[in-house]
């Protein structure tokens, strides 16, 4: 039994494993340019081995530069948000808890729209996570001012007023400097999308996946212990203050560098880690690794219909996810005050 | 009997005020010791300041010998076990999960949990009655249930120093006598076990020694029946106490009038 | 006597009223003979559902954004106006020399248009009339200004254009003329850009084109029905998203490149210039394989010329004469 619950998590690791490779490979073959399976194989193996295609230079480009490479931050975004918003949740033990609760998207929306609207001459991602990291500065030094060490409950709610400030600012800045249809291009940042992503995008989410995302899914046991408290996690040997600390700003980093590259993506960081929760239970070794494929597979499926629905039209990822998103949240309440 | 901690002019300071002031007090291997007290006595600071959660702004606490401050987070916590009044989750755990935390200072930080710690685990919630709601989920279960629960959450700790912060609060009658039964075999195996409670009966019933705390001072400390007698009871709790002898073990029974009343004999 | 002197009170007044009456005829004949062919007509028309009236025509102007200010200035009204705001870009070289007072370089809000005093605001986009931009046009019709959308701006389904033909914009501009008093000007301005659109030698060879406006993970681009495809038809360019049935949409590059347009018109504007979207699409590895950037096949044009107005014309000339060769 209790064996079989170990090789159960790893049996399933590698059946959602399964499914998102099988995924990859369907979304490239899905999309406006109506290329066949058979182009999108050889574009592929032409690139890995150097070898030539026989395709139009053109096509190769759309398979090779323009949709692998946005499937695959699909998957580095949608794992890291979701394994952020799993973090974020043991954390301040608030099942509402998202990737973006210490105010890092409204921060990084700042450095967006300074980029965008103001003409600020840095890169865009950049500028969205460096406004990302300054919104965490401000939120942990809110959070801790007192003493009193990191409290879940004023770590929201300074998250909460950092958020409403970045929000406010970058409103104001679109209010004031909008003009013609510039704010077309802030609101599809807003809201979350990854038609911009090329290797590069792939390298940072990528990257910092692997950098922080790893380390992260080791500290599933501590993330266990904060589970009755402060109190039993100190009782249990965690040192609590320091613990939080870390972990925040792993997660804030973690969180930044997605957000610098696609934009807010919501309701990944909320819903999956939840959803998941209800499937294997909250022992973060199973839930951390579990949650982290299955937004992967979400958002490069979201990413997928975003491209492809309203051929040749397209609708920014976030709004998909939001449409996807919310049924499945209420879904998720409802069952939760049916057990309880 | 040794000591498993030595507490030593212990006072702690919480928010600006002194909470406990210079308590001096011995804690046995083996020994069940009840801490008695109305409510604001310091019971609770005492235990967590037993399991290392408070820094003392006078004196000290030793266990085992060795100052509480100069043992590592884990060393400590796999020494001391902390049950607390309340324990609440967010998060859908069930019984066998919460009872696995209780190895979280005994695993390599690392390495993924070996079967050494499974069977702790599953001894841990056996001996708190819990072995049958092993799956259930936390929210789910009864006060009472949740409790055992988390009994065995603290047993899987394996500790030297069991302490019990209110443990009887919301259990009827026989999950009280299980509870406090419990405490019995434990000290009997060794482990020092503190209790803070209410019941002073219950208390006398089982402890092997009692300490009773009024405004963060310690009143008295020795044996139950040395220790609840009306002239230490009346001024602590405010109340006229009547203490008997309990016809079969001989510990003290206590039965209360508000201070005030007239006997009605 | 009594009758007589019954009659009379009444017999005065109405001679009093009479004679003011022919004494303010007199008058409005004398301004009439003045003013360069103003007509006297009341006109009211419905404009994008709400329903306009003036009793003459307006005498103090504002007007929010460039198609609408330079309709004005096009038709010679330019004393009548008091103000102009949320401008695209400079005026074109035709108009340069009238600098028009400016009320705000954004969208203005509705006290500081009510301090001008206007009789009618000409308002680019249906969404210039808002609360907190010039105002509900309801509720300035309730303060006695009137309030006018450029048509070819409406969005509702029955008021849109759909599609937006350059025969529309000159019945716009006519019935533009008739609500400003000035007609002839606008008719002579019809037949002008009439004339010029008739000398244009469209494109030939079949051209596909890309009318990138603005945007840049995902571009928004002119589509089937809107002043874009109207332009691009008159250069003789097939529109690439002329099957999306709307005036401008967010397009996929995806979908781009497998149309693989051969040119590229590009909308110049100060927050998105022309230049950054060629170094945007040369400096994207997938981007750079389209044959427009590959050869270098682009065709600039002012934003206030890409959106339905006076300068429509003008643009086509301009496309086709950069993209000749």
């Amino acid at each position: 039994m209790r064996a079989a619950g170990r090789t159960g998590t790893v049996a399933l690791a590698i059946v959602l494993a399964v499914v998102l490779c099988a995924s990859l490979a369907v979304a490239s073959v899905l999309g406006t340019a109506g290329l066949p399976p058979t182009a999108v194989l050889d574009a592929v193996l032409a690139r890995l081995t150097g070898a030539a295609s026989g395709l139009d230079p053109l096509d190769e480009a759309i398979v090779w530069q323009l949709r692998l490479p946005r499937i695959l931050t699909a998957a580095a975004v949608g794992a890291g948000l979701a394994l952020a918003g799993a973090v974020m949740q043991a954390v301040t033990r608030n099942r509402l808890a998202d990737p973006y609760l210490l105010g890092l998207s409204s921060g990084a929306s700042v450095g967006a729209v300074g980029v965008l609207l103001l003409g600020v001459g840095l890169l865009l991602p950049v500028a969205a996570f460096a406004g990302a990291l300054a919104a965490l500065a401000l939120t942990l030094v809110i959070a801790s001012a007192g003493g009193r060490g990191l409290e879940p409950g004023r770590m929201i709610l300074a998250g909460v007023a950092v958020s409403a400030f970045g929000s406010a600012l970058t409103s104001l800045v679109i209010f004031w400097t909008a003009t013609g249809d510039s704010y077309r291009e802030i609101v599809s940042w807003l809201l979350g999308s990854l038609a911009g992503a090329r290797w590069p995008a792939v390298a940072i989410a990528a990257g910092a996946l692997l950098v922080v995302g790893l380390p992260l899914l080791r500290s599933a046991r501590t993330l266990d212990a904060f589970a009755f408290g402060d109190t039993a996690a100190a009782a249990l040997g965690v040192p609590v203050v320091r613990t939080r600390w870390l972990l925040m700003v792993a997660t804030a980093l973690l969180t930044g560098a997605m957000v610098s590259v696609s934009g807010a993506i919501g309701f990944i960081g909320l819903v999956v880690p939840h959803a998941v929760r209800l499937v294997v239970g909250a022992r973060h070794r199973r839930l951390l690794p579990l949650a982290a494929l299955t937004g992967a597979i979400v958002l490069v499926w979201a990413d997928t219909a975003a491209r492809t629905l309203l051929d040749p039209r397209e609708l920014p990822v976030g709004i998909v996810t939001a449409v996807l998103g919310t049924p499945v949240f209420v879904a998720l309440l409802l069952r939760r005050r049916g057990r309880a | 009997m040794s000591a498993a901690a030595v507490v030593r002019g212990l006072s702690v300071r919480l928010g600006g005020s002194e909470v406990l002031h210079g308590i001096d007090l011995a804690i046995e291997q083996g020994a069940v010791t009840a801490l008695l007290g109305p409510n604001g006595a310091g019971k609770s600071t005492l235990v967590r300041a037993l399991a290392g959660l408070h820094a003392p702004s006078a004196g000290g606490i030793e266990l085992l010998g060795r100052p509480l401050g100069g043992y590592g987070r884990r060393e400590r916590a796999r020494l001391v076990a902390l049950l607390e009044q309340e324990s609440r989750s967010e998060l859908p755990l069930t019984v066998r999960e919460a009872a696995a935390l209780g190895r979280t200072p005994h695993h390599d930080r690392f390495a993924a949990p070996g079967t050494g710690h499974e069977a702790a685990v599953e001894a841990a919630l056996a001996r708190a009655g819990a072995a049958e709601l092993a799956d259930r989920p936390l929210d789910e279960l009864s006060g009472g249930q949740r409790q055992r629960a988390h009994l065995a959450r603290a047993l899987a700790q394996q500790p030297r120093l069991l302490l019990l912060d209110e443990p009887t609060n919301h259990l009827d009658v026989a999950a009280q006598l299980a509870t406090l039964r419990l405490a019995r075999e434990l000290a009997a195996e060794g482990v020092a076990v503190v209790a803070a409670l209410h019941d002073l009966t219950l208390a006398a019933a089982h402890a092997d020694a009692v300490a009773v705390l009024d405004r963060g001072r310690l009143v008295a400390s020795g044996a139950p029946a040395e220790v609840l007698v009306p002239a230490v009871i009346d001024p602590v709790w405010g109340v006229r106490a009547t203490v008997l002898a309990h016809p079969s073990t001989g510990r003290p029974i206590i039965a209360y009038e508000a201070a005030g009343t007239e006997e009605s004999s | 006597m009594p009758a007589r002197q019954l009659l009379l009170p009444p017999l005065a007044a109405a001679a009093a009223v009479l004679l003011l009456a022919g004494c303010s005829a007199a008058v409005d004949a004398d301004a009439d003979a003045e003013a360069p062919a103003a007509s006297a007509e009341a006109v009211s028309l419905d404009n994008c559902g709400t329903e306009v009236s003036l009793d003459a025509p307006p005498e103090r102007i504002v007007t929010i954004k460039s198609t609408a200010t330079e309709l004005v200035l096009s038709l010679g009204l330019g004393d009548r106006l008091v103000g102009t705001a949320f401008a695209d870009g400079p005026l074109p070289e035709a108009l340069a020399g009238a600098e028009p007072p400016v009320l705000s370089a954004n969208v203005p809000n509705q006290e500081s248009v009510l301090e001008l005093r206007p009789d009618l605001v000409f308002g680019g986009w249906e969404s210039n009339f808002s609360a907190d931009g010039a105002g509900e046009r309801t509720e300035l019709a309730d303060l006695g200004v009137a309030t006018y959308v450029a048509p070819s701006a409406c969005q509702e389904p029955g008021y849109q254009p759909d599609p937006l033909t350059f025969e529309v914009l000159f019945d716009q501009i006519r019935e533009a003329g008739s609500l400003l008093g000035a007609e002839a000007a606008a008719e002579g301005l019809v037949l002008g850009q009439q004339e010029r659109l008739a000398e244009i030698q469209p494109l030939d060879g079949d051209l596909t084109a890309l009318w990138w406006s603005s945007g840049a993970d995902t571009p928004y681009v002119g589509a089937g029905i809107g002043a874009p495809q109207m332009m691009l038809d008159a250069a003789g360019l097939t529109n690439i998203a002329a099957d999306v049935d709307a005036t401008w949409s967010p397009l996929g590059w995806e979908a781009i490149a497998a149309a693989d347009p051969d040119v590229i018109v590009l909308v110049d504007a100060t927050w998105n210039t022309a230049a950054d979207k060629i170094s945007a699409l040369e400096a994207d590895p997938a981007l750079a394989q389209l044959t427009a950037v590959r050869e270098q096949r682009y065709a600039i044009v002012p934003f206030a010329a890409g959106e339905g107005g006076v300068r429509n014309v003008e643009a086509v000339e301009s496309i086709v004469a950069q993209l000749q060769g």
